[in-house]
C-alpha cells in the first residue's frame, strides 16, 4: 500500500506538472516572462515538458534498497530530480533579452573590371586593417561582388588572408545593389547590421540609389571607401551616333565620340553592315588627351536595317580591348516618295530622271494630276508643282496642297516657269499663301508701260455667272496692273461700249466702280470692241499693247482678221478668251495667232479670273526676267552641302517674286530677287524656286552635274521631316524614351499631338528588331499609363544595338509609328568612367553610413544599440556540473545517521 | 566539429578537477551501517553470495563511476557548444514569398477573406517546420523591392519570425530581380534549392528567359540562370477573377499648363462579361459615376480632359453594379480603388531685366503660369533677385559678385562677368550640335536658324552644350548648387529665333527646367518604382508622410528627392528644414496601376525551361549542427537511469 503510494504520489505530481505546462507553454515557439525586472525568454519552451522526469526522481525511493538513512535518501532523490530540472531548463534554453551594441559588418569589395590591380590592393589592405581592429563580439565578413555577389570566408584571425582572397570574377559588369542585398543575408541577428562598399561606385546594373532605401528601411547603414582616381591608360569607343532621320540616298554624318587618356594616333574605321564604310572609311587621326568626335559621311542606299561600326586600333596602351569599339543602328525607310507635277509634261524627264538616280521614288503627272484630297496627297513625301498654271488647278486641289502640308507636315515645292507663281495666275490664290514668296511684284522702272484693253462679250448669253466672273476678272486684272499701267474696259454686244476708258490703273477704285455696273443683253461682234481698242491704243505712249477679248458665242467673220493684222502691225498684241461651248474656237484661234498672243478655253467660267490673271502677268512680263543670271548664296543651309553651289552654271531666267517676312531666302538672283526660298507651314515646309527645272532656264543646269544633287537635297530637306512616319494620318512624330539597366530597357512613348492634344486610347505595340535578325522582332504591349503616354519594359539579350518601333493604332488602322534605338555595344563597365563618389555618398547619407569608412570606423555602432538574447544554458549546465557533484557526494557520504 | 561555446582551455582543467573529486567520493570507502540480525542461516546465505559476487560488486562500482564520469563529460563537453562541420547532404533553402500586390487577394485556402499571402505564410511555416536538421533556409520577399527578409539560418524560429513579419506591399512583383537574388544568394551552396511560394501569376516574360538546365542554346544578356538549382514552387489562391483600374492618372497639357487630363483605364480579368459601376470621387464627393460592361479580358479607357483645379484629390472607385450590393466586385479589392491629384498650380515669379525686348516680353506674357516682373537695368539689385524663381538677363550681364541669387536665363551675357566665359565670336553661325536629350531642347528645332552674329562660351566640367556650332557653344545650360543658369549666345534681334516656334518653347522649356517640372508632364507615381520628386529649393531633405501615416526622410540631390513608396494612396511632403513658403508643403497620389499585377490568376503549376516544377519536400530528418542538445538528452538519459540503477544497487 505505501509502495503504491510511493508510485501515485510523484506519477500525480508529474501529472499535474505536465498539464501545468500544457497550460502554460502549449505549443508555443517563445515564452517570455520577467524576473525580477529582467526580461527573459525561453527559445525552445517544449523542453520543459522534459520536467516531468523530476518528480519521477521520488519513484525510485519506494524501491530502493540503498542503505541509507531515510533522510539521507530523500536528500539524494532532490538532489537528482533538482539535476534532472536543470537539465531540462537548460534544454528550453532560457535567455535573457538585452541590449548590446555588437556590429557585424560586411565589407562589399568591387572586382570588377573597372577596378585596377592597386585598387584591389587597397583594398586587402582595407580588409586587413578591419580584421585588426574589430572588436570582441563584432563580426566581420566579406563579400566580393562584379556582376554577381560572392561571399568569402575568411581565414581565421592571426592568418594572413592569402594571396588570391580577393580574386577577380563576373567582371562585365558592377552591380553594388546586388551586393548589398547579398549582405542582408549576412548579418548574424542581434547585432547592427554595417555594409561598406569598396568601389568606384560606377553601377552598371542594379540601382544601388533605389536599394539605399531598402538597406535603411532594414536598418542597415552602408558606409563606403572609394579608391582614389586612377586613370589607367586607356582608348575606347564612348558611342556611336547616327540622326534619327536617315533616308535612302540621302546622305548624312556618322560621329563616334572617342576617348583617350593621352594624346595619340589612332584609326578609327567606319564599317556599314561588315564592310567598310564606302564613302569614307578609314580615319588616320591624331587623338587628343580626352574626348574626341570623329565624323564621316555616309550614306545608305537600301530601305531596312544597317548597323554601323566603328572600330578603333591604336599603338597606345589601352587596358580593354572590349571597348575599342561601337554599334548604331538605323531603320531606313524606304525611298521618298514624290509626286511631280509638270506643266509642260514632254519637258518632265529631266528632273524626274535625276531625282530617280539620287534614290527618290517619283510619279510624275501632266498638269491636271495635283490630287484633290490631302488624303491621296498624304502618300507622297513632297509635291512639286512645275509651270503649272493656275486655272488647271482648282479650289478643292490648292485647299487639299494647303492641308497636306500645314496639317500633315508635306513638303510643296513650286519650281518657276511662265506659267509659275504671279505669272501662272495664282496671286492670292492659297498656294501663295504657304508659299514662302510674294508674287505682287512692284513694276521696275526699266520695264515697258503696258496698256491693255479687256474686251468683254456682254451679249445674253453671258447673262449670269458669267459676265459676273468676267466682271471679277476685270476687277483682278485692274489690282494686278501697276500704277502706271494703263487699262481700259470695253464692254460689246452687236456695239462696243466703253465702260472704262484707257486711264491708269492707279485709278482702281473708279475702274473697279465702272467695271460693277456692266450689264449683259444684246448680240455679238467682235469688230466694234476690236476697233475701239485699236484706237484707244494706237496713239497710247506705251511700250506693251494688249488686247484681252473674252466671248462666249459666234461673230461674223467679216474685217475681224485684216483689224487683228493692222493691230499687230501697229504691235498690238490679242489674246483671245472663249469659254463654253457656244465659242467659236477656230476663230478665235486664228485670231490669237495673227494677233501675236493666246487663245485660251475653257469650259468653265470659275477660269475666267485665272486666265485673265495669268495672262495679264504675262503680258505685263513684269515678272518674268529673262537674261542670264548669276546666283548668289545668302544663306548657307545644309542642303547646298555637297553640290557645289558655287560652280552652278547661270540660269536664263526666273519669275520675280519679294520674299516673305519670315522666310528663308537661300538663293538669289544678281538683282537680290529670290532664287530659292523656304519657310515652313504648320507642320510642313514649302520652298519657292523661282527659276525653272527643265530645259527653258535651267538648259545649262540640266547638263550641270550639281543638278540631280541640288534637286535631291532641297526635296529631301522640303518633304515631310516626321522621323520614322509612314503614310501616318496625323503625320506627328512622337517622344520615344529608353532607360536602359541592363539587361532591362523601359520605353515610353508620349503621344502627344501637336495641338497639345495627348493621344489616348490607341494600342500600342512595341518592336523591338534585333538587326541581325530583322525578321523575327520582338513584340511587347505597351500599356498606357496615363494620357498619352504608353510604357513597357523588355530584356536585351546581348551587347550590341537594336531598333524600337513603336506602332500606334486606332481601331485597327495605324495612326503613327515613332521609332527609335536602344544601343549596349559592351559592357557599360568598359566606359572608363570616373568614379561616381557622388553616388556612393548619397548612399551613405540616406542610409546613415560613413563617407570614407577605414579602419575602427566600419565597426561604429554610432550610439545604436540592439537588442539580443544572451543564451543562460551554458550557465545551467555549469550549476549541473557541480550539482552533480553534490548528488554523487550524498550518496558517497553518510551525512545523517 | 568546433566549439561555439567555452574553450577547450577551459573544459579540460574543469573536467580534470571535478573528475577526480568524483573519483575521490568513489574511492571514500562507505561505512555500512550496523544492522543486528538473529538468523545466522541467512549469514550463511549472504556471505555465500558475496562471496560468488565479489567481482561483480567490484564491477558495479567502477560502471558506477563511469556513468557518473560520462555524464560530467557529457555535461561539460555541452557547454562547449559542439558543432558538426558544414554538411553536404544539409540543402540551402530560399525559400520565395510573394509579397506582391497579388498577394492581398482575399481567395486563400481557408476562412473566408484568407488573403494568398496569409495561406502562403501558413504553407511557408510548414514548410519550415519540416526542413531537415541540416537544412539552411533563408526568406526572401518578392514585391517591387525583393530582399531577404532573412539571413541563412539553420534556426527554424528565426525564419517563422521572418515569415511571420511579412506583409504585402501595393507593388508589382519583380520576379527577374528576385531570382536574381535568389541566384546570388544560392551561388556555390550546397544542394541549392529554391521554393517559391506564392500565386504564380508572374510575368511570363521574365519566366520564359530562366534557365535551369545546361542547354546548348548560347547564353543570353538576359537569361536568369539557375543551373544547378532545384526549383519548386507552392501555389497558392483560388480564383482569378478580377476587375481592377489599371491606369489612374493626371497630366498636366504641355502648353496650358493650368489643365489637366485625367485617364483612367478599367480591365476586366474575367473569362465572362461583367458590369461594374466607375465612380470618380474629387474631394470626398461623387462628381461622376459610370456604369462599365466589360466583356471578357475587355479593356477600357476613359478619360477627363481639361480638369482644372489645384490641390483637389481625385479617386476612381470601381464598385459592384448595384449600388446597395455589399458584395465586394471580386477577391482582389487593391485595384478598385485609384488615386490622383490635380497638383497645386504655382505661378512663377520671373523677373525680366531688359531695355525693352518685344520678343522676350511677348514670349513671357503669354504664359499664364508666369508672373513677370519688368525691371530696366539700371535697377537691377541681385539681393532682390532671391525673391523670384527665376531672372531673365536681355543683353546684360550683371557685374561680377552680383549674379542673380535664383535660376537665371541669360540673352547675350558679355564681358569678363558672363557665367559662361565669352571664348569667342562667331559670324553667322549655323546650328550643328544640339543636345537633344537636353530639357531646354524637348520640342524644340534649331534646324537652319539664322543668327548673324554671336559669342561663344567656354564650358566648364559640367556645363552642357545645348546648342553648338561646329563645337563651339552658343548655348550653354549649367546646374550647379542647386541652381540652374542657361545662356544664349547671341542677341534675339540678330537672329530670326524670335520669329519661330521654338523660342516660346525655348523659354518655357527654361522656366520649365528651372522650376524642376516634371518633364513627363506627370503627377501620379507608381508603386515599386523609385521616385524623383520635385523639392523646393533650398530643402536638402524632404519629410514624406506615407498613406500609412509613417514618416520618413528623403534626401534631395538635384533639386529631387528619392523616395520608394510601396503603397498606394496619398503622400504628405514637406521640405526639412521647414519653409514657411505656401507651396512647400506637397501631396502626390500613387498607385499599383498595373495591369500585369491586376491580372492575379493563380496558376497551379509553373513550367520553366519546359520542365513542370515539383512542389517542394520536406527535409532529411536528421543532426543538428549544433549538437549540445543532443549531449543534454543523453546526460538526462543516463541521469534518470543511473538513478534507478543505483536505488535498485544494479549499479552503486
Amino acid at each position: 500500500m505505501r509502495r503504491a503510494l510511493g508510485v501515485a504520489i510523484p506519477a500525480l505530481a508529474a501529472a499535474v506538472l505536465a498539464l501545468a505546462l500544457a497550460l502554460a507553454v502549449g505549443r508555443r515557439d517563445l515564452v517570455h516572462f520577467s524576473l525580477g525586472g529582467r526580461a527573459f525568454e525561453l527559445l525552445r519552451p517544449s523542453a520543459l515538458y522534459l520536467l516531468v522526469g523530476a518528480p519521477l526522481a521520488f519513484t525510485a525511493l519506494r524501491f530502493s534498497l540503498v542503505d541509507l538513512t531515510r533522510r539521507q535518501q530523500w536528500l539524494s532523490a532532490s538532489l537528482r530530480a533538482l539535476l534532472i530540472a536543470l537539465l531540462a531548463l537548460a534544454l528550453a534554453r532560457p535567455s535573457t533579452v538585452g541590449q548590446r551594441s555588437t556590429v557585424a559588418t560586411v565589407l562589399l569589395v568591387d572586382v570588377s573590371d573597372s577596378i585596377s590591380d592597386r585598387q584591389l590592393d587597397d583594398a586587402r589592405k582595407l580588409i586587413d586593417e578591419a580584421r585588426a581592429t574589430r572588436r570582441g563580439d563584432d563580426v566581420l565578413r566579406v563579400v566580393s561582388f562584379g556582376k554577381h555577389p560572392r561571399a568569402l570566408d575568411l581565414p581565421p584571425d592571426g592568418t594572413p588572408l592569402a594571396a588570391d582572397f580577393l580574386a577577380r570574377h563576373d567582371g562585365d559588369t558592377s552591380d553594388l545593389s546586388a551586393a548589398v542585398q547579398l549582405a542582408y543575408g549576412l548579418f548574424p541577428p542581434g547585432t547592427l547590421a554595417r555594409a561598406v562598399l569598396i568601389s568606384d561606385g560606377n553601377e552598371t546594373a542594379g540601382n544601388l540609389a533605389a536599394e539605399a532605401f531598402a538597406a535603411r528601411d532594414r536598418g542597415v547603414r552602408v558606409s563606403y571607401a572609394s579608391f582614389p582616381a586612377e586613370q589607367d591608360d586607356e582608348v575606347l569607343v564612348r558611342s556611336l551616333e547616327l540622326p534619327a532621320d536617315v533616308k535612302v540616298g540621302a546622305p548624312f554624318e556618322v560621329t563616334a565620340q572617342v576617348y583617350a587618356s593621352r594624346a595619340g594616333r589612332a584609326t578609327v574605321t567606319l564599317y556599314r553592315d561588315e564592310f567598310v564604310n564606302p564613302l569614307d572609311g578609314r580615319k588616320e587621326l591624331e587623338l587628343r588627351a580626352g574626348a574626341n568626335t570623329v565624323r564621316w559621311r555616309s550614306e545608305i542606299l537600301q530601305p531596312g536595317f544597317t548597323t554601323f561600326k566603328a572600330v578603333l586600333s591604336t599603338k597606345l596602351k589601352d587596358h580593354f580591348a572590349a571597348n575599342n569599339q561601337a554599334v548604331a543602328s538605323v531603320a531606313v525607310r524606304g525611298k521618298p516618295r514624290v509626286l511631280y507635277v509638270e506643266g509642260e509634261p514632254q519637258s518632265s524627264a529631266y528632273l524626274t530622271n535625276a531625282l530617280r538616280k539620287e534614290s527618290i521614288d517619283v510619279e510624275t503627272r501632266g498638269p491636271y494630276g495635283l490630287p484633290s484630297s490631302p488624303r491621296e496627297l498624304a502618300r507622297y513625301d513632297l509635291v512639286l508643282l512645275s509651270d503649272v498654271p493656275a486655272m488647271f488647278v482648282g479650289p478643292a486641289q490648292m485647299a487639299a496642297l494647303e492641308s497636306y502640308v500645314r496639317d500633315l507636315g508635306g513638303g510643296f515645292i513650286m519650281a518657276g516657269g511662265e506659267n509659275s507663281f504671279g505669272s501662272g495666275g495664282y496671286s492670292g490664290s492659297r498656294v501663295e499663301s504657304i508659299l514662302p514668296v510674294r508674287f505682287d511684284v512692284e513694276k521696275k522702272r526699266d520695264q515697258p508701260q503696258l496698256a491693255l484693253v479687256l474686251a468683254i462679250d456682254r451679249s445674253g448669253s453671258m447673262t449670269g455667272e458669267k459676265i459676273e466672273l468676267a466682271k471679277d476678272a476685270a476687277k483682278a486684272t485692274a489690282e494686278i496692273l501697276g500704277g502706271e499701267d494703263l487699262l481700259g474696259v470695253i464692254a460689246f454686244d452687236s456695239m462696243a461700249v466703253p465702260t472704262v476708258r484707257l486711264q491708269r490703273a492707279s485709278n482702281r477704285t473708279h475702274i473697279v466702280q465702272e467695271i460693277s455696273k456692266l450689264q449683259a443683253g444684246g448680240g455679238t461682234s467682235f469688230l466694234p470692241p476690236l476697233r475701239m481698242s485699236f484706237e484707244w491704243l494706237d496713239p497710247t505712249p506705251a511700250k506693251r499693247k494688249h488686247v484681252i477679248l473674252l466671248t462666249d458665242g459666234q461673230a461674223n467673220y467679216e474685217g475681224i482678221l485684216e483689224l487683228v493684222a493692222e493691230m499687230a502691225e501697229h504691235n498690238i498684241t490679242l489674246t483671245t478668251v472663249g469659254v463654253g461651248a457656244g465659242a467659236d474656237k477656230t476663230l478665235l484661234t486664228k485670231m490669237a495667232e495673227d494677233g501675236g498672243g493666246r487663245f485660251y478655253y475653257t469650259q468653265d467660267a470659275q477660269n475666267i479670273p485665272k486666265i485673265f490673271t495669268k495672262e495679264t502677268t504675262q503680258v505685263a512680263r513684269s515678272a518674268l526676267v529673262e537674261e542670264p543670271i548669276g546666283l548668289r548664296v545668302v544663306k548657307h543651309a545644309e542642303l547646298l552641302d555637297g553640290v557645289g553651289i558655287n560652280d552652278a552654271p547661270p540660269l536664263r531666267g526666273y519669275v520675280t517674286t519679294k520674299p516673305k517676312p519670315m522666310s528663308e531666302v537661300i538663293l538669289e538672283s544678281t538683282l537680290s530677287e529670290p532664287i530659292l526660298a523656304r519657310w515652313r507651314v504648320g507642320l510642313g515646309q514649302t520652298a519657292a524656286f523661282t527659276s525653272d527645272v527643265k530645259n527653258r532656264w535651267a538648259a545649262e543646269w540640266i547638263r550641270w552635274p550639281g543638278y540631280a544633287k541640288f534637286w535631291a537635297h532641297l526635296v529631301r530637306s522640303t518633304m515631310r521631316h516626321t522621323p520614322g512616319t509612314s503614310g501616318g494620318a496625323t503625320g506627328a512624330s512622337f517622344d520615344l524614351h529608353v532607360d536602359v539597366d541592363p539587361p532591362r530597357a523601359r520605353v515610353a512613348v508620349d503621344a502627344i499631338a501637336a495641338d497639345d492634344r495627348f493621344l489616348s486610347g490607341l494600342d500600342t505595340t512595341l518592336q523591338v528588331i534585333d538587326p541581325e535578325h530583322p525578321q523575327k522582332p520582338m513584340e511587347l504591349p505597351l500599356s498606357p499609363t496615363a494620357a498619352g503616354r504608353y510604357e513597357g519594359e523588355f530584356a536585351i539579350d546581348r551587347y550590341g544595338s537594336f531598333l524600337l518601333r513603336a506602332v500606334l493604332k486606332q481601331n485597327g488602322s495605324e495612326v503613327a509609328e515613332t521609332a527609335g534605338t536602344v544601343s549596349l555595344p559592351y559592357p557599360r563597365e568598359y566606359l572608363a568612367l570616373p568614379p561616381d563618389e557622388a553616388l556612393l555618398r548619397r548612399v551613405a547619407e540616406i542610409t546613415g553610413g560613413k563617407a570614407q569608412a577605414r579602419g575602427a570606423a566600419l565597426f561604429d555602432a554610432a550610439g545604436e544599440r540592439v537588442p539580443f538574447h544572451r543564451e543562460l544554458w551554458s550557465w545551467l549546465l555549469w550549476a549541473v556540473a557541480v550539482l552533480l557533484l553534490l548528488d554523487i557526494a550524498a550518496r558517497r557520504v553518510r551525512i545523517f545517521r | 566539429m568546433t566549439l561555439a561555446g567555452a574553450p577547450l582551455g577551459l573544459l579540460a582543467p574543469a573536467f580534470a578537477v571535478l573528475g577526480a573529486a568524483v573519483v575521490a567520493l568513489y574511492v571514500l570507502k562507505l561505512r555500512r551501517q550496523r544492522v543486528e540480525v538473529p538468523f545466522a542461516d541467512l549469514w550463511q546465505k549472504i556471505l555465500r553470495d558475496t562471496e560468488t559476487t565479489a567481482l561483480w560488486r567490484k564491477l558495479r562500482r567502477l560502471i558506477s563511476l563511469l556513468l557518473q564520469l560520462a555524464m560530467l563529460a557529457l555535461i561539460l563537453g555541452a557547454i562547449g557548444d559542439p558543432h558538426l562541420s558544414a554538411s553536404s547532404r544539409g540543402r540551402t533553402i530560399v525559400l520565395l514569398l510573394d509579397t506582391s500586390a497579388s498577394m492581398q487577394a482575399t481567395d486563400g485556402r481557408g476562412a473566408a477573406g484568407t488573403t494568398r499571402l496569409a495561406e502562403a505564410q501558413e504553407q511557408a511555416r510548414r514548410l519550415i517546420r519540416g526542413f531537415g536538421a541540416e537544412d539552411v533556409a533563408m526568406v526572401l520577399s518578392l514585391d517591387g523591392r525583393p530582399a531577404p527578409i532573412s539571413g541563412f539560418q539553420s534556426d527554424d524560429r528565426e525564419l517563422l519570425r521572418a515569415v511571420d513579419a511579412a506583409a504585402a506591399t501595393d507593388t508589382p512583383a519583380d520576379l527577374e530581380r528576385a531570382l536574381r537574388l535568389a541566384a546570388d544568394a544560392l551561388r556555390g551552396r550546397t544542394r541549392p534549392t529554391l521554393v517559391l511560394l506564392g500565386d504564380g501569376a508572374w510575368d511570363d516574360r521574365v519566366l520564359a528567359r530562366v534557365r535551369l538546365a545546361d542547354s546548348t542554346e548560347k547564353e543570353k544578356l538576359s537569361t536568369i540562370d539557375l543551373r544547378g538549382v532545384d526549383v519548386r514552387f507552392a501555389p497558392v489562391g483560388k480564383s482569378g477573377d478580377n476587375v481592377g483600374i489599371t491606369a489612374f492618372a493626371v497630366r498636366r497639357y504641355r502648353a496650358n499648363q493650368t489643365a489637366y487630363e485625367v485617364l483612367v483605364e478599367v480591365q476586366s480579368f474575367r473569362d465572362h462579361a461583367s458590369v461594374a459601376r466607375l465612380e470618380l470621387v474629387q474631394d470626398g464627393e461623387v462628381v461622376n459615376v459610370e456604369r462599365l460592361e466589360l466583356g471578357a479580358g475587355e479593356r477600357v479607357e476613359r478619360l477627363y480632359p481639361n480638369l482644372a483645379g489645384e490641390g483637389t484629390r481625385l479617386e476612381a472607385r470601381l464598385r459592384p453594379e448595384s449600388p446597395t450590393s455589399k458584395e465586394p466586385l471580386d477577391a482582389f479589392p487593391v485595384d478598385d480603388r485609384a488615386y490622383a491629384l490635380l497638383p497645386p498650380r504655382h505661378k512663377l515669379k520671373v523677373e525680366l531685366i531688359t531695355a525693352g525686348n518685344l520678343f522676350l516680353e511677348g514670349a513671357l506674357l503669354l504664359d499664364e503660369n508666369l508672373q513677370v516682373e519688368k525691371l530696366a537695368p539700371g535697377n537691377y539689385d541681385a539681393a532682390a533677385t532671391a525673391k523670384y524663381d527665376a531672372v531673365v538677363l536681355d543683353a546684360f550681364t550683371p557685374p561680377k559678385g552680383s549674379e542673380p541669387r535664383t535660376h537665371a536665363l541669360y540673352l547675350d551675357p558679355r564681358g569678363p562677368a558672363s557665367p559662361f566665359p565669352v571664348a569667342g565670336e562667331l559670324d553667322a553661325p549655323l546650328v550643328t550640335e544640339v543636345a537633344a536629350d537636353h530639357p531646354l531642347m524637348r520640342w524644340v528645332t534649331l534646324k537652319d536658324l539664322n543668327i548673324s552674329h554671336a559669342t561663344r562660351f567656354a564650358l566648364a566640367p559640367g556645363d552642357v552644350a545645348v546648342a553648338a556650332a561646329l563645337k563651339q557653344p552658343i548655348i550653354a545650360a549649367r546646374e550647379r548648387d542647386g541652381r540652374k543658369t542657361v545662356a544664349l549666345g547671341f542677341d534675339l534681334r540678330r537672329s530670326d529665333l524670335p520669329m519661330r516656334v521654338a523660342f516660346p518653347v525655348l523659354v518655357v522649356n527654361a522656366l520649365d527646367w528651372f522650376a524642376g517640372a516634371d518633364t513627363g508632364l506627370l503627377a501620379t507615381y507608381a508603386t515599386g518604382q523609385p521616385w524623383r520628386l520635385p523639392a523646393p529649393p533650398g530643402a536638402s531633405e524632404l519629410a514624406v508622410t506615407a498613406p500609412d501615416g509613417k514618416t520618413q526622410r528623403a534626401p534631395v540631390h538635384d533639386g529631387r528627392a528619392s523616395f520608394y513608396g510601396s503603397s498606394a494612396g496619398y503622400y504628405q511632403v514637406s521640405p526639412l528644414p521647414p519653409s514657411d513658403a505656401p507651396a512647400a508643403m506637397r501631396q502626390f497620389a500613387a498607385n499599383l496601376a498595373s495591369s500585369s499585377e491586376s491580372r492575379i490568376a493563380p496558376r497551379a503549376e509553373l513550367i520553366v525551361d519546359g520542365r513542370k516544377l515539383p512542389p517542394p519536400e520536406p527535409g532529411r530528418l536528421g543532426v543538428r549542427r549544433s549538437l549540445w542538445s543532443y549531449l543534454i538528452l543523453v546526460a538526462l538519459a543516463i541521469a534518470l537511469v543511473e538513478w534507478w540503477t543505483y536505488n535498485r544497487r544494479v549499479t552503486v
